[in-house]
């Protein structure tokens, strides 16, 4: 039973007020955002977006005003909702692309014109029936001279399906569309007893034959074109119509074949199907370019998460055409989850009621009729999203009422309009439906379509998210190191050696005292990320040292994480200038280790590139025949040869990467260099063997990371999760050392200088303090490339020396 | 403080997406509410039909009776000129509604041929094959 006259108009009336004012919070907080982002409000934007929410009201306005007088008894939902997902469209277009933004009202404008036009013509809707050659024919004529004089209104050299000039475009196969609802449905209907009679499938061939015919031809032209998304709606609507007529499921099974018969055929003869079903089915084999939309996609849903980023606060522009294709992307990642599912709430609504409508009718046009709109919103509404969502494969086609394009706007304005006509014609009592099974079925079809989504949706937001942000081809995380300050990395003396400094608007990281940026590293939008800015990178962004919900507030309230968090290192900077000085001019590595605690004091590279010119001169650096990117006292691997007997003669030998890193190290700083033979070593491992010798013995861990500037406890000291290990015995010390010892006794060394056929010669310097010296024992490694054994023996007694004054 | 404020009218703006969802469906069930009242038994008016030969007439309280000669119909006549399932007796919109369900020897209302269905009214005369079926009450 239909409620009253004026309680639908009551309902309806408090759905639009909601409506209204959910749009209205929309503008509001786009322009809030503003303010949150850059401090100020931006004037133009605001007014902007208010006379786009004004245009947008007005055109509910009138039509409503309109649908009262033409429609009274139409269903109370279908406009409140459709108005209210134009609504949030237009406010996500005004968030994406102002221009976009623009041109999508006025478009509003023409669709609620023709919208009215509708509601005013007579409601028996024979003018589209009577027509129904003309409609179909008109449409394939035009869909047939994007042929010869389409262009795209984004360029040339993409596909070419829209008409126009001056810079107003139509898009035929929008039209399309619901020309071939409209012929299917006359010619259906017309054909609908006779349908239902025949006996066998010969007979029911024979007469949907000709509708098959042009939907055929509908379809063949679009695959000419490649628009393969609009030909599949094309095939769904064709096959839900087919079923709703004939009411055989075998029309179904057909229709399933036909899509998975279609999909192998389109994926042998068109590039473009391959590439869409393969990124779909992998998309991270080629996330930079074939499933470079995909994958963005999906990380723009996962930083979404829950609760969204905030209108305006979130990087949806980082996904290709966030205004078209991706718009459900972009409006998961500002409004999240939450969001989401009040949005495929909402086209869930519409399409039910769509449904009903078409129940409740007692025409059997206007049923079809109804069916195929329903149909339309419903399926290129799963179709779209779920390409999103990486559920289904990817097309480029519209997300009704909310995607940008003027002329899916108009014609779902037109489909609304009809949808409204045929709820006001149906009786007041539901009709004799003798038999509602496919409308059941359809019904439910869709729900789990809508359904599926969302769980899709709550899979990418929730449960994938962790990994899907942590992929380096996130570029929101560079984008936060521009707009939250990064934290600084200092010295043991809280000197300053990598800092993020503020350049108007934006951050700027800098490595302070570059010869280091083979141990600092960098954080690149291009190249990634290395060395300690890699292995500190959940401190230094600010992910971790808060309290959990400290982090998530001010995610929730910025969308961006906290300012970073300090960290002091154990090198010391003006020593570790004079070792570069030491170190100028050649090729190789130094390490200088403060035996009993186990802090690096200096850790030399050389030639060492700038962190600070990486964009500039990356080719010059990975050309350079020295390597100045490769960190060597962490990577650089050594033959050692005789020295073995002096550093590795007893159970260190084992001391391995995997061990390195249970010393102490940052995690990700000795990844990646697989080495297993004890007979190259780095110098890093070769000064933790010559420290167990200046220690009496006892090898400690090392530490480059001394503490974390926490917000709540000031500086926390960082200890390695290692104890200390007795590796040599007193009298293996003096054997070992017994022919080494020099100045006054204080201090031992070794060097030793390799060739190795086809490789350049090393010289090696390895030494350390004696029992014999007062201060903190100290150890010394010196690796040069392509030096004689005199050099290595001088510049690494001068380090050792050097180091000895400095902890004396 | 603005972050704050934009956090409020974030709440609010799913609030009313919510708002409008809920509203919507809780009127929808209120919808539903009306219809499966308007439908139950309670208000289904009784209907006492007679059939010829028969001296009592027969009382039904349900939304469909199905006439015919199978053994699943509500009314069996044994009569070899009905059909298996030969017409059916619906209560749709406030009315009895008296449709032909394709029977082989046609259903008579007042002795016009049913070609689709008509609203049943006191006195009516129905026949199906050769039996004929008085409507006595339907209110």
């Amino acid at each position: 039973m239909k409620p009253e006259i004026n309680v639908v108009v009551q309902r309806e009336r408090q759905l639009l007020f909601i409506a209204l004012g959910v749009v209205f919070l929309f503008g509001l907080a786009l322009n809030l955002a503003t303010i949150v982002r850059s401090g100020a409000l931006a004037l133009d934007r605001a007014q902007q977006v208010g006379l786009g929410f004004l245009a947008w009201a007005a055109c509910l306005g009138v039509t409503w005003r309109v649908a009262r007088v033409a429609v009274p008894e139409r269903d109370p939902y279908l406009l409140p909702t459709a108005f209210l997902l134009i609504g949030w469209g237009l406010m996500t277009l005004w968030r994406l692309s102002p221009y976009h933004a623009q041109r999508q009202t006025l478009w509003l404008a023409v669709s609620s014109l023709l919208l009215t036009l509708i509601l005013k013509a007579p409601s028996d809707l024979v003018y589209l029936k009577r027509y129904k050659y003309l409609w179909l024919s008109g449409g394939l004529l035009l869909v047939f001279a994007t042929l010869i004089f389409g262009t795209n209104p984004a360029g040339s050299g993409l596909p070419r399906l829209w008409l126009g000039c001056c810079g107003v475009y139509l898009q035929p196969s929008e039209p399309m569309k619901l020309f071939l609802i409209v012929y299917l449905a006359a010619y259906l209907a017309g054909s609908q007893p006779l349908l239902q009679k025949a006996m066998d499938s010969k007979q029911l061939i024979a007469l949907l034959a000709p509708s098959g015919v042009m939907s055929l031809l509908a379809m063949g032209l679009l695959i000419v074109q490649q628009d393969l998304g609009t030909a599949s709606i094309f095939f769904f609507l064709s096959a839900v119509l087919f079923y709703f007529a004939t009411e055989r499921r075998s029309i179904l099974l057909f229709g399933a074949l036909g899509i998975i018969l279609g999909l192998g055929i389109g994926y042998a003869l068109f590039d473009v199907v391959r590439w869409r079903v393969e990124a779909w089915v992998n998309p991270y084999l080629d996330p930079t370019h074939r499933s470079y939309q995909i994958v963005q996609s999906l990380i723009a849903i996962a930083n979404g998460g829950l609760f969204g980023r905030g209108l305006g606060l979130g990087y949806p522009e980082q996904v290709p055409v966030p205004h078209s294709d991706f718009i459900y992307a972009a409006i998961m990642e500002e409004t999240g989850l939450i969001g989401s599912i009040a949005l495929l709430g909402c086209l869930a609504l519409l399409t039910l009621r769509a449904i009903l409508t078409a129940m409740r009718n007692q025409d059997r046009f206007q049923r079809l009729l109804a069916i195929g709109i329903a149909a339309y919103f419903g399926g290129q509404s799963i179709l779209i999203i779920g390409g999103n969502l990486r559920l289904l494969p990817l097309t480029g086609v519209t997300l009704p009422f909310l995607s940008y394009g003027g002329s899916s706007l108009v014609v779902s304005g037109i489909m609304l309009g009809l949808l409204l006509q045929i709820s006001h014609s149906a009786q007041p009592q539901p009709g004799i439906l003798p038999n509602p099974k496919p409308y059941l079925a359809f019904g439910a079809l869709l729900l789990l379509g809508y359904f599926s989504v969302a769980l899709a949706s709550g899979w990418f937001a929730l449960v994938r998210a962790p990994i899907l942000l942590a992929r380096t081809d996130n570029a929101r995380r560079y984008i936060y190191e521009q707009l939250v300050q990064r934290g600084t990395i200092f010295d043991r003396e809280l000197r300053p050696l990598a800092v993020s400094e503020r350049e108007g608007q934006y951050y700027r990281r800098r490595v302070l005292y570059p010869p280091l940026s083979p141990l600092i590293g960098y954080s690149h939008p291009v190249f990634g990320q290395s060395g300690l800015e890699r292995s500190l990178d959940v401190w230094l962004s600010g992910e971790r040292g808060y309290r959990t919900s400290a982090i998530l507030w001010q995610r929730l309230l910025t969308g961006t994480p906290p300012p970073g968090i300090a960290v002091r290192l154990t090198l010391d900077l003006e020593f570790q200038r004079e070792v570069d000085q030491l170190l100028s001019g050649k090729v190789g590595a130094a390490v200088v280790v403060n035996a009993r605690s186990g802090d690096l004091l200096a850790l030399a590279s050389q030639p060492a590139y700038d962190a600070n010119q990486l964009s500039a001169n990356i080719e010059i650096y990975l050309k350079d025949p020295n390597t100045p990117l490769l960190n060597r006292p962490f990577q650089g691997r050594y033959a050692i040869n005789r020295l073995n007997s002096l550093l590795f003669s007893k159970g260190i030998a084992a001391l391995r990467f995997g061990e390195l890193r249970a010393l102490g190290l940052p995690e990700g700083l000795v990844e990646g260099v697989a080495v297993q033979d004890d007979v190259r070593v780095t110098p890093l491992q070769a000064v933790c063997a010559a420290a167990a010798l200046a220690n009496g013995g006892q090898r400690v861990p090392l530490r480059v990371l001394d503490a974390f500037h926490l917000p709540e406890s000031g500086w926390v000291s960082v200890q390695p999760e290692s104890t200390p290990l007795t590796v040599y015995r007193a009298e293996e010390i003096e054997a070992l050392l017994k022919d080494r010892n020099s100045f006054e006794g204080l201090m031992w060394s070794q060097t030793e200088r390799i060739v190795s056929s086809g490789e350049l010669s090393t010289s090696w310097f390895v030494g350390g303090t004696t029992s014999n010296w007062r201060g903190d024992p100290l150890a010394v490694v010196l690796v040069l490339e392509g030096e004689d054994e005199e050099t290595a023996r001088s510049i690494g007694g001068a380090l050792l020396e050097a180091a000895m004054l400095k902890v004396d | 403080m603005s972050a704050l404020l934009l956090l409020a009218v974030r709440v609010l703006i799913a609030v009313g997406l919510y708002a409008f969802l809920g509203w919507a469906f809780w009127s929808l069930y209120q919808d539903l509410l009306v219809h499966s009242r308007s439908l139950s038994l309670e208000a289904l008016p009784k209907l006492l039909l007679k059939v010829q030969g028969e001296a009592l007439p027969r009382v039904y309280q349900q939304v469909e009776v199905l006439v015919g000669r199978d053994i699943g119909c509500d009314l069996r006549l044994a009569d070899s000129t009905v059909s298996g399932y030969h017409a059916r007796i619906a209560y749709r919109q406030g009315h009895w509604w008296l449709e032909d369900l394709n029977s082989t020897n046609g259903t008579f209302l007042n002795r016009t041929r049913l070609s689709e269905p008509v609203v049943l009214a006191i006195g009516d005369e129905i026949r199906c094959g050769q039996t004929q079926i008085f409507i006595e009450n339907l209110s």
